[in-house]
C-alpha cells in the first residue's frame, strides 16, 4: 500500500513539474512561434507556426543592423562579464580572507550601493561619460557594470567555503596572493564563476535602458535596443519582424544557459551555504 | 577539454572578433550630411528619406541623411539626459518633436533649439502648429504633419443600427452615444476604443479643449495655474466619456497594442475620431475598402466647442548645438517650406499630410480617394485644418493628460463623482507641475 | 583562523589591495553619482532652470498623491509577490529534488527560460496575451469561466495581478535555483531517518529542510525585497502604471519626473534617496528577524 502511495505521489510530481514547465515555457514558444506568421496571424492568435518566417527575417535584416548588433551585444557582454567576473571576485577574496573592521565598514558602504534605483543615477552618470568624452562608445556602457556589487555579494557568499588550510599551505611555499587567487581560487571555484558568468552575462545582455541613453547611432546598438525599437516604431506595429528580432536577441542567451545549466546549480551551491 | 576553458576561449574570440569589426563608415570629408532622430519606419523616417531624394535633386549631390529610428520617449529621454549634461557633441542636428511636448522641451531647455523666426516663412504654415513651436514670438520648430482630425466611421455599421450619414453632420457627443447605444444593441459592435488610462486624455480631451479655443490654464501666466473644477470643457467630456464607459460601449483596449488597431480594422469598432494621420492605418485594411466614412469633429452639446481641432502630429527642431546648423536650415527651408512635388510624393507614398499651405492646392491632395467612397480626404482634412483654433500649449500638457488619465477610472467606477474628480485632477496637476 | 590583530601590516592591508578595483568602480559609478544626487534633491528642476529649495521636495513628497499612491504599491507587491514566489519557488525546488526524477535537466531549463528572456520580449508576449481579446480571455472564456472578456489593463486589481503573474512567472525559475543549490546542501540522512520514524515527505520537509534553509530563505528574499522596491522593467513595458496610477511604483515615477514630466531631477533624486532608506531599513529588519543565534 505505501509502495502504491508512493507511486501516485510520484506520478502527481512528475503531473505538477510538467504542467509548471509547459507554462514556463509558453510565452518563449509563442514568441518562436510568432516568428514564423504574419502580425496578421500574430493578432489572431495563432499558435502554431506559419510560412512567413523567410518574410520576417528578410524584413528585419533589411532595415535593421542586426548582424552588427549582435556582435555589439556580444562585445559588451564577454568584456562586461570577463572584467566584472575579475574585479568582483578579487575583491571578495579580499573582503573574506582578510577581514579587518575597516574592510567590513568598506564592505557595507558598498552593499547600499545595491539598493540604489538606476533611474536616480542616469543624468550624473551621463555627466561623467560626457566629460571623459566617451558618450557613445561600448566603454561607456561596460564601466558601470564592471563593478558588480551583487557579484561582490555572490562570490564572497562562496568563498566561505574554500579552507583556509589550502590557502596558508600555499603561503607557506611563499606564493604571492595574486598568484594564490590565480592557481588556487578560481580553479577550485570554476562553478561559481560558471554561475556567475551566467548571470553576467544575463543582465549585460538583457540591459536596456542605460545602453538606451548613452549609445546614439545604429552602428553602436545593442541588439536589445535596436529590436526594442520594433515595438515602439510607428502607430501599425509589424509584430512578425519584432518576433523574429526578440528570438534572435533570445537564442545566445537561452544556448548560454543550456550549455552551463549544471554547473550554474553547483555554482549557486556554495552561496547559499551558512 | 574542459567546457568551462571552451567557453571562455570562445568568449575572448568573439570579443577581440567584434573589436575588429569596423564601426559603421562615418562621413568623410568635404560631403554634406546631417543626422536625423525621429520614430516610425513607415511614415517619418520614410518622409524624411524622400525629403533626402529632393535635397539631392536640388543640386546637393553629395547630400546624406543619417536617419537613425529613435522612439519618441528614447527621444526625450536622450536630449534631455544631455542637455542636463551640458553635453551636446553626440546629439542630431534635427530632431522630431510631439507638439503636445514642443513647448515643454522648449522652454525647459531654453537656448538648445535653433531660432528659425527669420529663416523660415512661417505663414505659409497652418498657424496652430506654428504656435506649437512659439516661446516668447520665436519660432524654433518647421510644422510637419497635420493634426487635423474627425470622427471616422464604418457606414455598414452606421446604416445597420438605422441611421445614416446626415445623422452625424454637426453630431453632439452626447447625440453619439444615443446613436452608440442603438448600434451596440442592433448589432453587438463596439462604438468607440480608448483606454483611460493612456493617451486617452491625449486624444479625447485635449482635442476638445483645444477645439473651445481655450486650452487647461494660461499657457503665458508664470504658475500656468489650472482650474478644473470650473472647467466646463472638462466636466462635459469626463461625463460623456463615463456614459460610453459604463453603458459597454468601448472596445477596452491598451491604445499601443496591435488588438485596438485589429479591432478596428476589422469592423468591431464603429466610430474612430482621430486625426488624418490614422487614415493610412485604417487604409491597411485594403478589404475594407469604401466601408469607411468621415464627418467632421463632434461637438459638445453645452461647453461651446468646435468642429475644428488637432490631434497629435509632430514638427522637426533644429539644435542649435548642430555644426552645420547653415546646412540643416537651408535643407528644411528648400524642401520642408518650398518644394510642392515633395509633399506630393509623401502624400502619394506615405499619406503624410503637411501643414505647409501652398502643398494643398495641388491635384494630389484633391484626389478622389476610393477607400474613402470617392471623398478627397485629404482636401477635405485640410481645409478643416486652417480653421482649427491656435491655443499655447504651454509647458505643462503632459502634465494635465497625466493628472486626467490617473484619475478618470476613479470617476467610471463610481468612487468619486463629478467634483470629487475634478478635485483629484486639481491635486494631481498641482503636485506634478 | 590566525588572530587578525596578530597580523602585521601588509597583511592588514591586503583586502585593501585586492578590492582597490571594484572600490574605484563602485565609488566613481555608484557612490559619486549616488551622493551627487543627494545635492540635486535640494533643488527643484525645470529642465535647465533650478531653484533651491532646502528640505522642500521631502515635504513635498508626502503630500503627492501619485508618489503615496507609487509607494502603497510598491508595499503591496512586496507583501503580495516576493511570498507567492518564493513560496512556489521551494515547492518546485522540493518537487525537483525528488529521488531518482527523469529529466531533470529539462524541467530545470524550462522554469529558468522566463529569467533569460529579455524583458522587451516578455513584455510584448504579456501583453499580447493578456489583451482584450488576447489569448488569456479566449481561453477562459472556451473554460466557461468568464461571459465577457477581462479588462486585464484597464481594472486597477486585474493589472495588478498581470504584474504579479509577470514577475511570478520570471523570476520564480531564478529563484528555485538557489534553492535546489541549498537542498543539495543539506544531508538526506536526517529527513530520511525521520521519514522512517513516520513522518511524511511534506512533514519532514517543513519540520526538518526548512530551518536548514533559513540562510537561502534570507537571502533570496532580501534580494527579491530589493528588486520589487526598485520594480521599474515591467512597469515601463507592460502597463506605464496605470490604469489610474492602479501600477505605479516609486522607481517608475522617478524616471517619470525626470524624463518624461517637467524634467525635475531635484525631486527625483529625492525620491530615490527616500527609496534607499526604505530598502536599507527593510533588508535590516528582514535579517536581524531571521538572525536568532
Amino acid at each position: 500500500m505505501a509502495k502504491n502511495k508512493k507511486r501516485v505521489s510520484r506520478v502527481l510530481t512528475y503531473i505538477v513539474l510538467t504542467l509548471v514547465s509547459l507554462i514556463s515555457i509558453f510565452p518563449c514558444y509563442w514568441m518562436f512561434i510568432s516568428a514564423f506568421n504574419s502580425t496578421e496571424q500574430i493578432v489572431g492568435g495563432r499558435m502554431i507556426p506559419s510560412t512567413h518566417l523567410m518574410e520576417n527575417l528578410r524584413n528585419l535584416f533589411d532595415t535593421y543592423p542586426i548582424v552588427q548588433g549582435v556582435l555589439n551585444s556580444m562585445k559588451i557582454s564577454c568584456i562586461t562579464v570577463m572584467s566584472s567576473l575579475l574585479i568582483a571576485s578579487l575583491a571578495a577574496y579580499g573582503f573574506e580572507k582578510f577581514r579587518t573592521d575597516h574592510s567590513e565598514k568598506v564592505y557595507n558602504v558598498i552593499l547600499i550601493g545595491m539598493m540604489v534605483p538606476f533611474s536616480a543615477l542616469v543624468v550624473p552618470l551621463y555627466r561623467m561619460m560626457a566629460k571623459s568624452g566617451i558618450v557613445n562608445t561600448h566603454a561607456a556602457v561596460i564601466l558601470p557594470a564592471a563593478g558588480s556589487i551583487f557579484l561582490l555579494f555572490f562570490f564572497r557568499q562562496n568563498f566561505r567555503t574554500i579552507p583556509d588550510e589550502i590557502l596558508e599551505s600555499a603561503r607557506i611555499d611563499g606564493a604571492g596572493e595574486l598568484r594564490i587567487f590565480a592557481t588556487i581560487v578560481i580553479p577550485t571555484m570554476r562553478a561559481t564563476y560558471a554561475a556567475a558568468a551566467i548571470y553576467a552575462f544575463m543582465m549585460s545582455w538583457n540591459n536596456y535602458m542605460w545602453p538606451m541613453i548613452i549609445l546614439s547611432s545604429d552602428a553602436k546598438k545593442t541588439i536589445i535596443v535596436l529590436v526594442s525599437k520594433i515595438v515602439t516604431s510607428g502607430y501599425y506595429p509589424d509584430y512578425g519582424v519584432q518576433m523574429a528580432g526578440l528570438v534572435i536577441a533570445t537564442i545566445p542567451i537561452a544556448a548560454i544557459f543550456m550549455f552551463l545549466q549544471k554547473s550554474f546549480v553547483e555554482g549557486l551551491t556554495g552561496s547559499v551555504k551558512g | 577539454m574542459n567546457k568551462h576553458v571552451v567557453l571562455a576561449v570562445l568568449m575572448s574570440a568573439v570579443c577581440s572578433l567584434s573589436a575588429a569589426l569596423p564601426a559603421a563608415a562615418s562621413s568623410s570629408a568635404g560631403e554634406e550630411s546631417l543626422t536625423v532622430w525621429c520614430w516610425d519606419e513607415n511614415f517619418n523616417i520614410a518622409a524624411m528619406k524622400t525629403a533626402e531624394k529632393y535635397y539631392k535633386e536640388a543640386g546637393h549631390e553629395n547630400f546624406t541623411l543619417n536617419i537613425v529610428n529613435t522612439a519618441e520617449e528614447d527621444i526625450q529621454t536622450k536630449i534631455s539626459t544631455a542637455f542636463s549634461a551640458g553635453v551636446t557633441d553626440d546629439l542630431p542636428d534635427i530632431i522630431l518633436m510631439g507638439d503636445s511636448w514642443a513647448n515643454m522641451y522648449l522652454q525647459n531647455f531654453e537656448g538648445c533649439f535653433a531660432d528659425l523666426t527669420d529663416q523660415i516663412d512661417f505663414s505659409e504654415f497652418a498657424q496652430y502648429k506654428v504656435s506649437c513651436f512659439t516661446v516668447n514670438d520665436r519660432v524654433y520648430g518647421i510644422p510637419f504633419d497635420s493634426g487635423s482630425a474627425g470622427l471616422f466611421y464604418r457606414k455598414d455599421i452606421l446604416e445597420a443600427a438605422g441611421y445614416s450619414a446626415e445623422d452625424l453632420e454637426n453630431v453632439t457627443w452626447e447625440r453619439l452615444v444615443e446613436i452608440g447605444k442603438d448600434i451596440r444593441e442592433k448589432t453587438g459592435k463596439y462604438v468607440i476604443s480608448f483606454d483611460p488610462n493612456s493617451s486617452c486624455s491625449f486624444v479625447l480631451m485635449d482635442s476638445v479643449m483645444q477645439a473651445s479655443g481655450e486650452w487647461f490654464y494660461d499657457a503665458s501666466d508664470e504658475e500656468q495655474n489650472a482650474d478644473f473644477a470650473n472647467n466646463a470643457v472638462v466636466r462635459e467630456m469626463s461625463m460623456i466619456l463615463k456614459e460610453f464607459w459604463n453603458n459597454d460601449l468601448v472596445y477596452r483596449s491598451e491604445s499601443r497594442d496591435a488588438s485596438s488597431v485589429g479591432a478596428v480594422q476589422e469592423g468591431e469598432v464603429a466610430f474612430v475620431p482621430n486625426a488624418i494621420w490614422y487614415a493610412p492605418t485604417l487604409m491597411a485594411a485594403k478589404d475594407a475598402s469604401g466601408l469607411w466614412d468621415y464627418a467632421p469633429f463632434p461637438v459638445l452639446e453645452e461647453a461651446d466647442t468646435s468642429p475644428y481641432t488637432n490631434i497629435g502630429g509632430s514638427s522637426w527642431v533644429i539644435l542649435e548645438s548642430s555644426k552645420q546648423k547653415e546646412l540643416a536650415i537651408d535643407f528644411m527651408k528648400t524642401i520642408w517650406a518650398g518644394n510642392t512635388d515633395f509633399y506630393d510624393d509623401i502624400l502619394l507614398n506615405q499619406a503624410a499630410v503637411s501643414t505647409w499651405l501652398p502643398a494643398s492646392g495641388s491635384d494630389v491632395y484633391n484626389a478622389p480617394n476610393e477607400f474613402f467612397g470617392g471623398k478627397a480626404i485629404y482636401a477635405d482634412f485640410a481645409s478643416w485644418g486652417e480653421f482649427i483654433p491656435s491655443v499655447a500649449y504651454g509647458t505643462n500638457t503632459w502634465t494635465v493628460n497625466n493628472a486626467i488619465d490617473s484619475n478618470l477610472i476613479d470617476y467610471f467606477d463610481d468612487v468619486v463623482d463629478l467634483d470629487g474628480l475634478m478635485n483629484n485632477i486639481q491635486a494631481t496637476y498641482d503636485s506634478l507641475k | 583562523m590566525t588572530g587578525k590583530k596578530s597580523r602585521p601590516t601588509h597583511i592588514r592591508t591586503v583586502w585593501f589591495r585586492l578590492s582597490l578595483p571594484m572600490i574605484i568602480c563602485v565609488a566613481s559609478f555608484m557612490l559619486y553619482p549616488f551622493v551627487y544626487s543627494l545635492v540635486l534633491s535640494f533643488y527643484s528642476h525645470k529642465g535647465l532652470a533650478s531653484s533651491f529649495v532646502g528640505a522642500g521636495n521631502y515635504v513635498k513628497m508626502f503630500h503627492d498623491p501619485t508618489f503615496v499612491k507609487a509607494l502603497g504599491n510598491n508595499l503591496l507587491f512586496l507583501a503580495i509577490q516576493v511570498p507567492l514566489m518564493l513560496v512556489l519557488a521551494l515547492f518546485l525546488a522540493y518537487l525537483l529534488e525528488t529521488k531518482d526524477l527523469k529529466w531533470v535537466g529539462f524541467y530545470r531549463t524550462a522554469l529558468f527560460l522566463p529569467c533569460v528572456t529579455s524583458l522587451v520580449a516578455y513584455s510584448l508576449v504579456f501583453r499580447t496575451m493578456f489583451q482584450f481579446d488576447g489569448l488569456v480571455n479566449r481561453l477562459l472564456k472556451a473554460m466557461g469561466f468568464i461571459s465577457a472578456p477581462l479588462p486585464w489593463f484597464t481594472s486597477r486589481a486585474l493589472a495588478r495581478a498581470v504584474v504579479i503573474l509577470a514577475l511570478c512567472w520570471r523570476w520564480t525559475g531564478y529563484n528555485m535555483m538557489y534553492y535546489i543549490a541549498g537542498l543539495q546542501n543539506i544531508s538526506k540522512e536526517l529527513t530520511e531517518a525521520a521519514m522512517i520514524d513516520g513522518c511524511s515527505r511534506l512533514n519532514a520537509f517543513i519540520r526538518i529542510v526548512i530551518p536548514q534553509l533559513k540562510p537561502v530563505i534570507v537571502f533570496t528574499s532580501v534580494t527579491s525585497t530589493i528588486g520589487t522596491l526598485q520594480l521599474f522593467d515591467e512597469i515601463t513595458m507592460l502597463t506605464e502604471g496605470g490604469p489610474g496610477n492602479g501600477t505605479m511604483t516609486v522607481s517608475y515615477y522617478i524616471y517619470k519626473q525626470s524624463f518624461e514630466l517637467n524634467n525635475n531631477y531635484g525631486y527625483s533624486a529625492a525620491m530615490s534617496w527616500v527609496i534607499v532608506a526604505i530598502v536599507a531599513l527593510l533588508s535590516l529588519i528582514q535579517l536581524r528577524v531571521t538572525r536568532e543565534e
